[in-house]
């Protein structure tokens, strides 16, 4: 069983697979380059300038992007599910996501005076933010959370806030509407290299801290009062969470849009193989979910070339099923 | 999505009239290889705040934004459509007879579904020298688009109708058909067919001032300008033409828009009731990839029998005549033949 | 080490659910929590292991008030096994055991000296170490109870508190958790349900009554008919038999015309 092979183990051959991944997520895309000049490119030899622009300033940034997203919504969802004692939360499931959206969406269409100033990522973040804290208001019953509650808030403040997107919408141009539309659909078609450094510091950080904090997200998995008897003060680490998955959240909205799914189903997939222990968990979750995020978008770019399709499409085929299987799973 | 097939047209429909603005001190880098200019060039065009400098005519053009035509309608009225190597403009009609084949016989490139625009690595594997677009959307990196300047970088100029060079919210003013005569001015210097440019702008105003002529003393019926099956807002009838090039052409016409003063935006957002309080004389209703325009005539006339256009059975089914490109002539003549065809 | 809970008072959500209850563990001592439902024995016991801050009143360990301090100073003190627990099923017995040791370390700090002592030490005690890498989720209700009593031994604490442990086990399971329980010689606090089971566990009874303590006591003392007739609304007797045991002996018919007392 993996779970008995050891963290660094798993870790050295998860990241191999990623690297390799993105290799071939560098070297395949909606324009054919050959392998050999894209090994040249990136190892830096001179090659066809169009072609080097094609891979340094379009795919490399956009894979990197991909696996940082990836990664990013994971780490989210575990925390989450560690959070709630909910092993269905995600940030959609808990309207997070649909947080995030309301803000950025907020900005794109009203401009940035309309959210006091706030950029579309910061936007994002306080958007994320906002819809958390109803959501943990709304889900506790005489001051403990209740899983079922919790669940049902997020799923309602969640329509709220599409709702709300939607009316957003409603008020934009139809250049701007077509800007949302893509955006809501979610995308690392976008990516920059001056987007990357603020996301990696984001995920990379708080997957850290995380990973150290694994101990205490393994207590807090047992339930709200076990968790304080094992000495956890429960309510300080929810909030701290809190602030952590919306940060993860908002920032990853913000660069590539509403991705569904992934932060519910990378986290499940590697606890099923892996096991629970969160300091196995998170940094797996984070190379799985990358991994699997360039996969997906290496999917998006190549089943239409060599015209692209969104990303929110892709994890929504392969998440939706997997949710409800989890639900039957669960029931039993 | 419905919005999504009306989009990229909005753009072509939505160019205003206001002046471009003054070039800016960092002036792009020339775009040809190294070489010296071909006769007649350096050609400096100011567009968008920067200035892009031509050595010789542009020999690999790229056409961006799927639902409008005004732009490759130019390059072939100007005859020099063999130096395009993509096109992702199409309409699928024409009022020019031909024009929709030879279009469709231009080189093609796979676009993306919804946005109707060419994803950044497609387009920079094409290897422009020259690309063409509607608005700063085709150009926005947010929106996986290669950008203006990066580009540059690979040695491609690019053009956008000065009005719509930014993003969202940048569009303002009336255009006119001036706006039309503009575009081919701009692009004859760059393709060096000045006199070819001029040559259509003359016979254009020449046509037009006849109609205009011949209808001036006339009444002024009230026009609809609608385009069926596109939507662009939330409200059942959401592309009613309010204040755009229509508006010029209809003066010219010898009509005027009977729904101008509903908004100052460029398309109206309304509902049935306020449709049908509205008096219209005439519908000048644009095919844009409708399979059947005449029968979207007959249901609008069944919506609002009270219409006079509605009894008098009075409507031209118009294309791309009616907005920004090389043939506005065209609809001024149809539409004053509709509106006056006593004076014909 | 002694606990001493005086005058505890708590309200939760502005219903008053504990008056001024008193009781004493002494070192060594299994003290059980007896009562109806919902007559606030599971919220004494929250004040205990420092999940709820009394209204008014102490709750002291030694010497010290629980209070002063932190959650994680507490825990390696105070061990509680609780009814709600959400343990996944996937996580393996010795992942569960292991978890006992999380106050003993700091926020960010990853393994401490001792803790394979404890785990293995909290694991032979609880006999479960046999079971070590199963999944928690495979085991019987019995086997589960003793493997989150190991997981409260890992904390190395000094006082126990458990939350009606013997619910839902086996009578076979119930007898042995309870042995177990006597045999670790760590003050406890326990809620029961079954009064036999508790007579026979406890060194001595607190029965609780609608938020007061109704008795404190040995099991015979305060198991007295009158008790057994208020607060749980039954006709039997308490009474030592041959061997020593305290058995209750129920009349045939449930006591008519008395309310049984806390259920609403």
């Amino acid at each position: 069983m993996l779970r008995r092979i050891p963290l660094t183990v798993c870790l050295v051959a998860l990241a191999a697979a990623l690297v390799a991944g993105m290799l071939v997520a560098i070297g395949v895309g909606s324009v054919n380059i050959p392998l050999a000049e894209t090994w040249d490119i990136v190892t830096g030899r001179p090659g066809d300038p169009v072609n080097a622009k094609i891979i340094w300033e379009y795919r490399i940034p956009r894979v990197l992007l991909a696996a940082l997203a990836g990664a990013g919504l994971s780490v989210a969802g575990a925390v989450l599910q560690a959070l709630v004692t909910n092993p269905l939360a995600d940030p959609y499931v808990l309207g997070v996501s649909s947080g995030a959206s309301a803000g950025a969406v907020l900005v794109m269409t009203l401009g940035s005076a309309a959210a006091g100033g706030l950029g579309v990522s910061s936007a994002a973040f306080a958007g994320a933010m906002l819809a958390a804290l109803v959501v943990f208001a709304l889900g506790q019953r005489r001051g403990r959370l209740t899983p079922t509650r919790l669940v049902l808030s997020g799923v309602a403040v969640g329509y709220v806030l599409l709702a709300a997107t939607s009316y957003l919408q409603l008020q934009a141009d139809p250049e701007e509407l077509r800007k949302v539309m893509f955006w809501m659909l979610g995308s690392v078609a976008g990516a920059q290299w001056g987007h990357l450094p603020a996301v990696a510091v984001a995920v990379l950080a708080c997957t850290a801290g995380l990973v150290l904090y694994g101990r205490r997200l393994n207590a807090l998995i047992t339930g709200e009062e076990p968790a304080t008897a094992l000495g956890v003060d429960v309510r300080r680490a929810r909030v701290g969470l809190l602030v952590v998955s919306s940060l993860l959240t908002g920032t990853v909205v913000a660069v590539a849009g509403g991705i569904g799914f992934v932060g519910l189903m990378v986290p499940h997939l590697v606890r099923m193989a892996f096991g629970t222990d969160h300091r196995r968990l998170l940094p797996l979750a984070t190379l799985v979910g990358a991994l699997y995020m360039v996969l997906v978008d290496l999917l998006s770019r190549t089943v239409d070339r060599p015209a692209e399709l969104p990303l929110g499409i892709f994890t929504a085929v392969f998440g939706a099923p997997f949710f409800v299987w989890l639900l039957r799973r669960e029931e039993r | 999505m419905r919005f999504s097939h009306a989009l990229p047209l909005l753009a072509a429909l939505c160019l205003p009239a206001t002046a471009c603005a003054a070039p800016s001190a960092s002036s792009a880098p020339t775009a040809s290889a190294a070489g010296r200019p071909a006769p007649g060039y350096p050609v400096t065009i100011a567009n968008c705040g920067h200035s892009y400098t031509f050595d010789r005519a542009p020999s690999r053009t790229v056409l961006m934004s799927g639902g409008a035509v005004g732009q490759v309608s130019a390059l072939i009225a100007l005859g020099v459509e063999g130096r395009i190597v993509a096109n992702a403009q199409s309409y699928g009609a024409s009022d020019v007879p031909g024009r929709a084949e030879a279009i469709e016989r231009l080189p093609k490139v796979k676009i993306n579904k919804g946005s109707y625009d060419i994803s950044r690595e497609s387009m920079l594997s094409l290897r422009p020298d020259f690309v063409i677009g509607t608005t700063g959307f085709d150009f926005d990196a947010q929106n996986g688009y290669a950008t203006r300047q990066e580009l540059l970088g690979i040695g491609a100029n690019t053009w956008l109708p000065d009005s719509t060079c930014g993003g969202p919210g940048t569009i303002k003013g009336t255009q006119t058909i001036d706006d039309s005569y503009e575009m081919l001015r701009e692009l004859g210097r760059v393709y060096g067919v000045s006199g070819r440019a001029e040559e259509l702008i003359a016979r254009s105003r020449e046509r037009i001032e006849q109609i205009a002529a011949k209808v001036k003393d006339g009444p002024r019926p009230k026009v609809m300008y609608v385009i069926p099956g596109m939507e662009m807002g939330a409200a059942e009838f959401s592309s009613i033409g309010a204040n755009g090039m229509w508006n010029d052409i209809f003066a010219k016409a010898g009509g005027v828009n009977a729904f101008a003063g509903v908004t100052d935006a460029v398309f109206a957002n309304l509902s049935k009731e306020q449709v049908a309080r509205t008096d219209v004389d005439a519908v000048v209703l644009i095919n844009w990839r409708n399979p059947d325009p005449d029968g979207e005539a007959r249901k609008l006339f069944a919506q609002f029998p009270h219409w006079r256009a509605a009894r008098d059975n009075r409507y031209v089914v118009l294309s791309d005549s009616a907005y920004l490109g090389p043939d506005n002539a065209i609809a001024v003549e149809r539409i004053a033949k509709m509106l006056h065809p006593e004076k014909f | 080490m002694r606990l001493r809970v005086d005058n505890v008072s708590v309200a939760l959500g502005g219903v008053p659910v504990l008056h001024d209850v008193c009781l004493v563990a002494e070192p060594g001592q299994v003290v059980g929590l007896v009562g109806p439902n919902g007559s606030g024995k599971s919220t004494l016991l929250r004040t205990v292991y420092r999940s709820l801050r009394p209204g008014s009143g102490t709750v002291r360990l030694g010497e010290r008030d629980v209070w002063a301090w932190s959650s994680r100073e507490a825990a390696r003190r105070i061990a509680a096994v609780l009814q709600d627990d959400t343990t996944p099923a996937g996580m393996t017995v010795a992942e569960v055991v292991e978890l006992g040791r999380t106050p003993h370390h700091a926020l960010f700090t990853r393994h401490a000296p001792g803790d394979e002592a404890a785990v293995r030490e909290a694991m032979a005690r609880a006999r479960v170490s046999a079971m070590a890498e199963r999944a928690f989720g495979s085991l019987s209700g019995g086997e589960r109870q003793r493997v989150l009593l190991a997981r409260a031994l890992a904390q190395e604490p000094r006082l126990l508190v458990l939350d009606e442990p013997t619910n839902h086990l086996d009578i076979q399971a119930r007898f042995e958790l309870l042995d177990l329980i006597r045999e670790l010689g760590t003050t406890t606090l326990v809620v029961m349900h079954e009064l036999d089971l508790a007579a026979r566990v406890c060194d001595s009874l607190v029965v609780l009554h609608g938020g007061r303590v109704a008795a404190a006591a040995p099991a015979l003392d305060a198991l007295t008919p009158d008790v057994l007739r208020h607060v749980f609304g039954v006709r039997a007797r308490a009474a030592r038999d041959p061997d020593g045991i305290v058995r209750l002996t129920y009349a045939a018919q449930p006591l008519a015309g008395v309310p049984v007392a806390g259920t609403r």
